[in-house]
């Protein structure tokens, strides 16, 4: 009795319930840009990141075996501000040679083993980046990486729920910074 | 009764078309632009040794890695790089003990700078396998006993292929 009003929607139903994965894969996306699929941002092997409010701009690796993002400094030395434990350190701007501080509360250190170097302890703040066209605050690592080919790591923990790495792209989000601005 | 049996009939017919729909979304790899969302780790194997790992996927290496023990080269020297184009034995061993032999080409030997100073690996061609989709790709061979993972998934796998999700995992050695 039902059938003329049931027969459209079931077969609405099936047809429905079977096309969304074969018509998945969108249109090719030019590398060169950074996209956006499904909330996610692609970016590519390395990076451009800006810290804030700071607005130093480095280079970054994007590394999803890392747990933890890592920034390079030159110098540290802790302070105390309304009793609580704070960090003044320094980063080098590798665009104008020029040393920026930054002052961040002291979130935590961390202790870093090495096979061959004794145990070594991290200093550990937050700091707020524009990766992509997106402000992210997470915790950093601060560490000597003067021996490293990049001056910032940015690990999983900034990675998440935001973005999703193809090896295949290299600062890729070089047209976004128009609008970070 | 006819009509009864036709909308049973159709009844069934959807709910086929669903199951169809979350074994399709969940069973094969998710796909955008053509390339394979890939978590922060994944269950991949050696296609010739018969061997599965819980690998690590790094996009901060270069070459892919695999644990492998008393590398043998018959006939060859002391000095790495003189052995390549010989064929090199050796013992790889996944995250749950178990363990297979391999031989295979050495078709070359990367230097590594690590805290220690220059280390020199071979470097074989293996096909890695996940979830059906097979590609050979560059290993370099290393003791990885003190490391978690011993599968590091590089750059050169995951190249044109692949993208990483680290949202998603196939689980985690703590």
């Amino acid at each position: 009795m039902n059938l003329r009003t049931a027969m459209p929607c079931l077969i609405a139903a099936s047809i429905l319930s079977v096309v969304p994965p074969l018509s998945a894969s969108p249109a090719r996306l030019d590398d060169k840009v950074c996209q956006d699929i499904a909330g996610f941002k692609i970016i590519g092997e390395m990076e451009h990141v800006t810290f804030k409010p700071e607005q130093l701009r480095l280079q970054a690796r994007i590394d999803t075996g890392a747990q933890t993002s890592s920034l390079g400094i030159m110098s540290q030395q802790p302070f105390e501000r309304d009793g609580k434990k704070w960090l003044r350190f320094s980063v080098k701007d590798t665009d104008s040679e020029k040393t920026i501080d930054f002052e961040r509360p002291l979130m935590r250190t961390v202790k870093i083993k090495q096979q061959a170097a004794e145990a070594m302890e991290r200093p550990v703040v937050k700091l707020k980046i524009m990766l992509g066209g997106v402000e992210v605050e997470q915790e950093f690592t601060l560490a000597d990486r003067s021996k490293f080919k990049f001056p910032v790591l940015i690990g999983r923990n900034v990675l998440v729920g935001r973005y999703i790495v193809d090896v295949n792209r290299k600062f890729s989000t070089m047209g976004m910074r128009e609008r970070e601005q | 009764m006819n009509s009864n049996r036709c909308v049973e009939a159709m009844r069934l017919l959807s709910w086929i078309s669903v199951v169809i729909f979350i074994l399709i979304s969940f069973g094969c790899a998710q796909d955008i632009y053509g390339r394979k969302v890939v978590g922060e780790t994944a269950r991949i194997s050696l296609a010739d040794a018969g061997i599965e790992y819980l690998a690590r996927i790094d996009t901060g290496a270069r070459i892919t890695s695999v644990h492998a023990l008393d590398m043998e080269v018959p006939g060859g020297s002391e000095d790495k790089k003189t052995n390549i184009g010989r064929m090199v034995t050796f013992y790889t061993e996944n995250e749950k003990g178990e363990s297979k032999k391999v031989t295979t080409e050495i078709i070359d030997v990367s230097s590594v700078r690590n805290a220690q100073g220059v280390e020199y690996r071979y470097v074989v061609d293996l096909n890695l396998s996940w979830r059906g989709i097979n590609k050979r790709g560059h290993v370099n061979l290393r003791d990885r006993s003190a490391m978690s993972y011993k599968l590091l998934i590089g750059r050169n796998w995951l190249s044109s292929d692949f993208v990483v999700d680290v949202d998603k995992s196939e689980g985690i050695i703590e």
